[in-house]
């Protein structure tokens, strides 16, 4: 039969068994643009953070980079559009939550260069898996609506 | 069988949240194509699932299972079959149709999304709305649910919709809220009845997404859908739990091997504060928010059974002991008063921070 044990916690537990910040890189934008265009063989730059996905001289679509920053979250997300303007997918490029107040210092954001979207990962090892309060995803599904309004009209 | 040598992890705003998937493969194109399948499985639940999409089997249903038996997909059927087994097991504090008491207090929208231009018109569309582009990504979260003692169901009645079930649909009065029928059929007794499975289809397509990697040949890997997550194969994986009073920081970690894990507290923004808001999961007898407990987490098999036990145990606290007993589940939650409670079970694989 199952039973339960009891233990009483402090008031707000401050021995945290780890720092306050949580970060993950799952795509350089290289790695996103090529998965998400699998045909192309070049992303010609089109301001911003934006890219023409082309296959030959042919336009396949267009690749636009976006992020949401918040006050103690910073989120890069990359969307793909068709050339009807759909969207073919989103991927998130890098999370990072943080409560020590960097979540905006660039220096932050560079840590991530060079590394690559194959860059060995173990699973279960060195990943910090979380659960908890779920997140809302809204403030990017907000801004792939913006990136559509923007762009769904350009790529035809 | 040769090592896997390659890691791979990608994430996705799905199912109203991030939903997140690492496979260690052979080759890093096996790797990307078992994720891809994954990932599809997880949109396929979230766009028959969703509350907010009108084209979704859930807004079929609350829109016309009360004047007729609508037929969904069947992995809408199987997340009905196993929230009606919830549903009796633990005495209706599992409950799929509080989609009012949600609407209500604004953790659902009174009025479901737009349809897409792209609706089949299966069911007719209410008129007088106007259409917004479709996103493959959905427009708005899966939503939230929790239980409450709606409809007043009991075991007998469950027992009894189930023989008809399985045999041929007959009236058994109003507390036969949501009818289970032959192919995949569905019928409401009432129009005022209205459902979200906020509270079991994350875990749901936790479990759709690992049978994916399975059948592409992984052979370890952990889906995560905004926390409601499950591991497979040879490795242990170390999942640090948010403290449910205080989000921005870990409370525990488990070791989780070849089983999933779920947990339930208080909603919080990150974007806006580091503070946490009440829950949304719903306490039965006042229809509001579970306030005596302020977070749970629950160890199962299977990651639909661990998402949904967590509105059970945050409702019946060690009340949910014959239920997790049923289900071969352990569980941690953490009252208001600031006691942790654990199943003796579980105490091995769990390390309090404190």
């Amino acid at each position: 039969m199952t039973s339960w044990v009891r233990l009483t916690l402090p008031a707000a537990v401050v021995a945290s068994i780890s720092s306050p910040s949580y970060a993950v890189q799952y795509l350089t934008i290289d790695a996103a643009q090529k998965l998400a265009f699998p045909a192309a063989n070049r992303f010609a730059e089109n301001g911003g953070l934006t890219w023409k996905a082309q296959a030959g001289d042919k336009l396949i679509g267009l690749f636009v980079v976006d992020h949401v920053i918040g006050k103690h979250l910073y989120i890069d997300y990359a969307v793909a559009l068709d050339t009807t303007g759909r969207v073919m997918r989103v991927d998130i490029l890098q999370y990072r939550e943080s409560y020590g107040g960097e979540v905006r210092e660039p220096g932050w954001l560079a840590q991530f260069v060079g590394k690559t979207g194959s860059s060995p990962l173990k699973v279960g090892s060195d990943i910090r898996n979380i659960s908890g309060a779920t997140l809302s995803s809204l403030h990017v599904t907000d801004g792939v609506k913006r990136i559509l309004a923007t762009y769904g009209s350009r790529t035809r | 069988m040769e090592a896997a040598r390659v890691s791979i992890r990608r994430a996705r705003p799905l199912l109203g949240t991030f939903v997140e998937i690492a496979v260690a493969a052979e080759t890093f194109d096996a790797a990307e194509a078992a994720v891809e399948a994954a990932f599809s499985a997880v949109a396929t639940v979230h766009r028959l699932m969703s509350f907010h999409e009108t084209d979704s089997d859930v807004s079929r249903l609350n829109r016309s299972a009360a004047s007729g038996a609508v037929r969904v997909h069947d992995w809408t059927y199987q997340v009905l079959e196993a929230a009606c087994d919830l549903h009796c097991r633990s005495g209706g504090m599992f409950d799929i149709s509080v989609a009012p008491a949600l609407q209500s207090l604004a953790l659902l929208p009174s009025v479901p999304a737009v349809s897409s231009p792209s609706d089949s018109g299966v069911i007719a569309r209410e008129s007088g709305r106007s259409s917004n582009p479709q996103l493959l990504v959905g427009n708005a979260s899966l939503g939230v649910t929790g239980c409450s003692a709606f409809a007043g169901m009991t075991p007998e009645n469950w027992q009894e919709r189930h023989r008809f079930h399985f045999t041929q649909t007959r009236s058994s009065g109003a507390r036969d809220t949501i009818q289970l029928l032959p192919g995949n059929r569905v019928r409401f007794a009432a129009p005022s009845v209205k459902i979200d499975l906020g509270g079991i289809a994350k875990g749901f397509a936790v479990d759709c997404a690992v049978d994916a990697l399975h059948r592409h040949g992984m052979a370890e890997g952990l889906v995560n859908a905004g926390g409601d997550l499950r591991a497979f194969g040879p490795r242990s994986h170390v999942v640090e739990v948010r403290d449910p009073r205080q989000p921005d920081r870990p409370l525990y970690r488990v070791w989780l091997c070849n089983a999933a894990l779920a947990s339930s507290a208080g909603r919080f923004d990150p974007v806006r504060s580091r503070n946490v808001l009440d829950s949304a999961v719903i306490d039965p007898a006042t229809a509001m928010p579970v306030r005596s407990i302020s977070g749970a987490t629950v160890c199962a098999p299977g990651c639909v059974i661990a998402d949904a036990l967590t509105k059970v145990v945050m409702n019946a606290g060690e009340a949910a002991a014959p239920i997790l007993e049923h289900y071969g589940a352990d569980a941690l939650f953490v009252s208001a008063d600031g006691c942790v409670h654990m199943t003796t079970d579980w105490k091995n694989e769990v390390h309090l921070a404190a």
